[in-house]
């Protein structure tokens, strides 16, 4: 019978309403509490009540004797020195709310920007500005005719033409004096305010005026005024009370503007709307549609960002690092679309909490699963399956959520009536699980695990394997309203496999795996809502097994090898102050001091000094005990961002940012493959560093409708790894005598247009950057290109795209997705040489060329199932149509050597449009 | 053991390709195309393998050639000599553009070490790394074996064993020269010819063949790079390394066939420089391909150290081994390389003799077709019967020669 009403710590407004329907109530009570006296009214009519008990308690000695009186008439006297207001929706519901506690967090101005859609409500409690938007403010209080009032005695042969109008504003409910309202005349503020006792006067022009008084708070008064003589008048105003039909908070409508660190934000539930090639929703796909990340191509797996190398990237599920976060060598992504949650991209500055990565982090988190009672996701498309189910574990407290994916392209490949393609194997999967519970309002945990596997083979005599596995156990604390804190364990693993049994007698199973541990701790402390700081420290151990074969069979005559494991201890103790200077100036200050320890036990080449390194240079083999420190490096990391107001909704920001990274991959190809390996930094092979400036200017218009920005920045790194021409690099014992180090440079500048809202919504980019690597040395063999910088493989001057979606109803909608890069460097041949009787290439400085640019246009065609509200599931059905201009853009160029001939050849991914259908279904 | 290049990147058939393309509903994933030179880069090539086998050494200098040039440029005019440790000096002397010989037979030698140095003949010097003999093996067993290629075609496949007890050779490379016997199936002793020509016709005549074109032997020598190591292997042996392979219905294997492999111990920078030679030039993957670059060998110029040399010097061991095979012994049953032998018969139709004479001329001098009649003729009369066969059916010189080679065995 009694119904509680949430309450917002915002704002209530609601719609006055005209009683003269209300029944006329007979009641009397004596000493009573009202929350019996509302009963009892509740009892009489079938008007129902909404209010939390706590606002009512205080009021427990009521009297009062009403016959035939209005329920209006009993609600005022009983609230009569109270706070609490009331008011009566159409449906027969009378909702109370204790108006002075909300108007304390209300902002001066409030009511008098009310008369637009768009309210910005500036809060204190938060640190960061929110800036809620309330859309729907639709129902504004009811228009009553106006009503006519005169005042003054007419006076005959009066020959004044202005009469003095005055008298005292009082609020109806508390009889206080309403100060500061502004009296309106003809539409024109003629500069008459209430004074500090509620007294206000002007001068009105004999005969007839509108007048309004505006009242921070209260219903507006409006009324023809005909003066005939100068006349008092008291007004009293009831508070203004609105009704709101939904309220949408949108506390990041200025985010992009307001926030001092930029992150990209990828919508994952809008990702569903982009058409990608097959069907396949990819979360980081869409990433690369925004300016700054890009991939070497269509088909090559890894992220380029901001011109780093595809290694740079920090991506972590839960916390977890996913080193190879892709399927089918990237054309597909391997994380769940979803049990995804939230994905933020950090390319400009990174948090000092994150490090270990040169050029960006991706934090994906999954989303909090169960609680909202049992529901599921399913989707089947042309390439996958992948369901996802969440479940209740104890209710509104904890939940569980599992996902899984996988491919079915093996069982198409068999059914294929082509005997060549019968040995052939691609498969995938990937599975992740969560458990969520919040274990009481102030401490939460969640535990995360995921695993992907991907299997191919090429020939009949070779199966290829990956794998990716990631935990996570993360426990938030919230001590009090200043502290808080987050204790993260974790723990990825990244391996292959490779397995050859071919004729002869060399069958052997080759493998590789890192895997990495770290314990996190984080704490916020909020000292001020001027500054705050975030802290904390986190340590992670890697162990890698740098490759191992092993002979298979009998008859196998493969020598057994292992290379040493490999440790290193990667530790670090951040710190972040977030400086409000001014009101405009934010300053997120952060340093972070990484230190890295390279640990036994294991062995280290010591190589001459001044020549280049190889077998002959080497001088002598250092052994070293289990956790003896071989090596150690690191440094202080700052990172430094500002942000600057220039408004509500523009905003300039710089920032600095300087990062190490203590992993490499090792790899001698244009692009990555799942068969790279990471290296340890050690005694031969230095860390990575960067150092990135950034300077951008972020402006939003039409309340954030459009949402503008434009950034540029200019980025150094050092000791980017590279190799010598054709190094060996599995099972290399010696690697350091095939790597180079060298320099990055790169510079650009981002423009992106987005649109949110409306029927026609997406996004715009552009980026113009360069990407250069250096590979110097005093001898020969350790240069490229001479010792200049030359492009790197990722780099691709012009990157324009287009998404767009439409619309049209509820139910369907149109998206479109336009890409144009300039074509990546290629090292061509300079000409062909004969040797041994067959004709070769000869090739020359790196990267000299470009394959022909870049461009695609795709299409999807989303319907969405009925919207009707008591069906079992949701359906949605996605028809695309991946490059329909059947574009066949080159990806790769090579050069082979068949019958002695060189034959050039290119390839191209997807050449043709192609078309697919992918059906979702919610439950 | 092709396995050790796999190590090299990852290397992903073509095939593989199509099968993603089928998946995609792709037509062509893999497209050759065109390639025009650009900035071409004017290289001197040097190829120079001095073996331990006592004969006129060999050193090929060239230079490199755009695509669209049918070949290399020798370099010519050069001055090339071999100096060892105890600073004797191998003169050479150009025999053939571009090709240079010893001036005398000689061998390398375990112990001695020997660097080649060159002058070309504009004034420009360069010089090699000092190398020596490896370890000298020989080929255990060279044996043929019926298998089946990566496309699941049958056929007959050429394999080797080797063995070095010492565990120093570890580095081989194979090259290989294959001699194989062709039978013409419709010999005919006689060619037409044109005894005499009036205006309004031709004499025909026939005339004795000067040899007999019935077996020939055809000659072909390895182009490509065939290299193995046994560094990860538990002994320096390698066993069933494949050579070479014939599909079944390889005019190769249609008769009786001889295969001579050579096995060349050489040293690990040698077997460095071949195997990213391999690599870059069978670089078959779609996702990721090898990063190319310029190879560098062991040879410098002293003039200019920044100029660019491609080749190797190397000093290497060699063994080699010579074996039969028929086709009977192996392929018996399966489908042999056949000649399409139709009969091409010119007819004369509405055309006046003379013109149908003149056609008749035009398939005498035609390089690919011979004269076979299909009805009985005269010899010492003139000739009215024209019909004709597909050369190679009618006479195996057009692919081979008729002298048996000496080392052959029948």
């Amino acid at each position: 019978m009694r119904k509680y009403f949430t309450l917002f710590f915002f704002l209530f407004v609601f719609k006055s309403w005209a009683q003269k329907e209300e029944p006329l109530i007979s009641l009397s009570f004596t000493n009573s509490d009202v929350i019996s006296v509302l009963e009892k009214i509740e009892e009489k009519t079938d008007y129902r009540f909404y209010f939390v008990d706590s606002w009512l308690k205080d009021q427990d000695n009521v009297s009062g004797e009403y016959k035939d009186s209005t329920i209006t008439k009993v609600l005022e006297k009983l609230f009569e020195n109270t706070v609490i207001t009331f008011y009566f929706t159409e449906d027969k519901r009378i909702i109370l709310a204790p108006n002075t506690i909300i108007y304390d967090e209300l902002p001066q101005g409030f009511f008098g920007a009310f008369e637009k859609d768009t309210l910005i409500v500036e809060t204190r409690k938060k640190t960061k500005i929110v800036s809620p938007i309330f859309t729907s403010i639709n129902q504004s209080s009811k228009k009553d005719k106006i009503e006519t009032i005169t005042i003054g005695k007419a006076v005959r042969d009066n020959s004044k033409q202005e009469f003095k109008f005055y008298g005292y504003l009082k609020n109806v409910q508390t009889g206080k004096p309403l100060v500061n309202a502004i009296v309106i005349v003809n539409g024109n503020n003629v500069g008459a305010e209430s004074n500090d006792q509620g007294y206000f006067e002007t001068e009105l022009a004999a005969g007839a005026s509108i007048v309004e008084i505006n009242a921070f708070g209260m219903e507006p008064f409006k009324k023809r005024v005909v003066i005939y003589n100068d006349g008092r008048y008291d007004v009293s105003l009831r508070e203004k009370i609105e009704f709101l039909d939904e309220v949408v908070l949108s506390t990041e409508a200025n985010s992009n503007v307001e926030e001092v660190v930029t992150k990209t934000k990828i919508d994952v539930k809008e990702s569903k709307n982009i058409p990608l090639a097959l069907g396949e929703r990819d979360v980081l796909k869409v990433a690369t549609t925004l300016p700054g990340i890009t991939t070497a191509g269509e088909g090559a797996a890894g992220y380029n960002v901001r011109g780093g190398k595809s290694d740079q990237n920090l991506i972590l599920l839960d916390d977890a690092v996913i080193y190879y976060p892709q399927h089918f060598f990237g054309i597909f992504s391997a994380l769940n679309p979803f049990a995804l949650g939230d994905v933020n991209i950090y390319k400009n500055n990174i948090p000092a909490q994150y490090g270990g990565r040169l050029s960006s982090v991706f934090d994906l988190t999954t989303k909090d699963g169960g609680l909202d009672g049992f529901k599921g996701e399913a989707s089947i498309g042309p390439v996958t399956g992948n369901v996802l189910i969440e479940a209740p574990i104890v209710k509104d407290k904890a939940g569980v959520m599992l996902g899984g994916r996988g491919a079915y392209a093996n069982w198409v490949l068999r059914s294929l009536d082509e005997e060549s393609l019968n040995d052939s194997e691609a498969s995938f999967y990937d599975v992740i699980a969560k458990y969520n519970h919040q274990i009481s309002k102030k401490t939460k945990i969640e535990a995360s695990a995921y695993l992907s596997r991907d299997d191919f083979s090429i020939t009949s005599d070779s199966l290829y394997i990956y794998n990716n596995r990631a935990f996570s156990l993360r426990l938030n604390h919230r001590f009090n309203e200043k502290n808080k804190a987050k204790l993260a364990l974790s723990n990825s693993q990244y391996k292959f496999n490779i397995e050859f049994d071919g004729q002869s007698n060399d069958d052997f199973e080759l493998g590789y795996d890192i895997n990495e541990t770290e314990l996190k701790l984080q704490l916020d402390y909020f000292y001020n809502s001027k500054l705050k700081f975030d802290y904390g420290i986190a340590s992670k151990l890697y162990t890698v097994n740098p490759g191992n074969i092993d002979p298979i069979g009998e008859e196998s005559n493969i020598q057994a090898l292992s290379l040493e494991k490999e440790r290193g201890l990667e530790s670090a103790a951040f710190l972040t102050a977030k400086i409000d200077l001014t009101k405009k100036l934010t300053l997120d200050a952060g340093i972070r001091y990484s230190i890295y320890n390279f640990l036994g036990e294991g062995t280290q080449n010591i190589y001459q000094e001044g020549v280049p390194r190889s077998e002959e240079t080497l001088l002598e083999t250092l052994s070293f005990d289990k956790n003896e420190v071989i090596e150690t490096y690191g440094g202080p990391e700052y990172r430094i961002a500002g942000r600057y107001l220039l408004g509500t909704d523009f905003s300039l920001k710089a920032s600095y940012n300087k990062t190490f990274q203590f992993i490499h991959t090792l790899s001698n190809n244009t692009t990555i493959s799942p068969i790279d390996t990471w290296k340890l930094s050690d005694l031969n092979i230095e860390p990575q560093s960067s150092q990135q400036y950034a300077l951008g200017a972020y402006k939003n218009f039409e309340g954030g409708t459009y949402e503008l920005s434009v950034e540029g920045f200019y980025k150094e790194s050092k000791n980017i790894v590279d190799f010598k021409t054709g190094a060996e690099i599995l099972l290399n014992e010696n690697i350091e005598t095939e790597v180079l180090q060298g320099n990055g440079k790169s510079y650009g500048v981002e423009f992106l247009l987005k649109k949110k809202k409306g029927k026609l919504y997406g996004w715009l980019g552009y980026t113009y950057s360069r990407s250069f690597i250096q590979l110097d040395s005093d001898f020969r063999e350790e240069r490229v290109n001479g010792g200049e910088f030359f492009p790197s493989n990722f780099d691709k001057p012009h990157d324009f795209s287009l998404v767009a979606n439409y619309r049209f109803t509820k139910r369907f909608s149109l998206a479109t997705n336009f890409v144009y890069q300039t074509g990546r460097p290629v090292t061509f041949p300079v000409g062909s040489f004969t040797f041994n009787g067959s004709d070769f290439t000869v090739f020359s400085d790196r990267n000299k060329f470009r394959i022909p640019d870049f461009y695609r246009l795709d299409l999807g065609f989303n319907i969405e199932g009925n919207h009707k509200k008591n069906k079992v599931g949701h359906s949605f059905w996605t028809i695309s149509i991946y490059n329909v201009l059947g574009r066949n853009n080159p990806f790769s160029v090579f050069f082979v050597t068949e019958e002695g001939e060189v034959k050039a050849l290119q390839t191209s991914i997807f050449s043709v449009p192609v078309p697919s259908i992918t059906y979702n279904f919610k439950f | 053991m092709e396995l050790y290049t796999r190590f090299r990147g990852i290397m992903i058939k073509v095939r593989f390709v199509l099968v993603f393309c089928i998946l995609s509903l792709i037509s062509s994933c893999v497209d050759p195309f065109e390639i025009e030179t650009e900035n071409f880069e004017n290289i001197l090539v040097i190829n120079a393998t001095i073996t331990n086998e006592l004969k006129t050494q060999e050193v090929l200098l060239t230079r490199t050639f755009k695509f669209e040039d049918d070949g290399p440029q020798s370099e010519t005019g050069a001055t090339v000599r071999i100096i060892d440790d105890a600073n004797f000096e191998y003169t050479f002397e150009e025999s053939d553009s571009g090709v240079y010989r010893s001036t005398q037979e000689f061998a390398a030698t375990s112990g001695r070490t020997y660097r080649m140095s060159i002058q070309t003949a504009d004034g420009r010097s360069y010089i090699s790394d000092v190398v020596t003999l490896p370890q000298e093996t020989s080929i255990d067993n060279v044996y043929p074996q019926r298998v089946s290629n990566d496309d699941g075609v049958e056929g007959l496949g050429i394999f080797v064993d080797t063995f070095d007890p010492t565990g120093n050779s570890q580095y081989y490379r194979y090259e290989f020269e294959e001699t194989y016997r062709i039978v013409a199936p419709l010999w005919y002793q006689f060619d037409l010819v044109v005894t005499d020509r009036t205006e309004d016709f031709f004499v025909f005549g026939v005339e004795d063949r000067s040899e007999d074109g019935t077996v020939c032997f055809k000659t072909e020598v390895s182009n490509n790079i065939n290299i193995a190591n046994t560094t990860f292997l538990e002994e320096d042996r390698i066993t069933g390394l494949q050579v070479n392979f014939m599909p079944a219905n390889d005019i190769r294997i249609a008769d009786r066939y001889s295969i001579l492999v050579r096995q060349y111990v050489q040293s690990r920078d040698a077997n460095g420089f071949y195997e990213i030679l391999s690599s870059f030039s069978e670089s078959e993957s779609l996702f990721s391909q090898i990063q190319p670059g310029f190879i560098t060998g062991n040879i410098v110029s002293e003039t200019n150290p920044d100029e660019k040399v491609l080749g190797f010097f190397d000093v290497s061991s060699v063994s080699e081994q010579r074996i039969f095979v028929n086709r009977n012994d192996f392929l018996a049953d399966l489908p042999v390389f056949e000649l399409d032998c139709e009969l091409v018969v010119p007819e004369q139709g509405l055309d006046d003799l003379i013109t149908f004479h003149q056609r008749v001329e035009g398939f005498i001098n035609s390089s690919a077709v011979s004269y076979f009649p299909n009805a009985p003729i005269q010899i010492d009369q003139p000739i009215n019967v024209f019909s004709f066969i597909p050369r190679v059916c009618g006479d195996c010189r057009v692919i081979g020669k008729v002298s048996v080679p000496d080392f052959w065995v029948d």
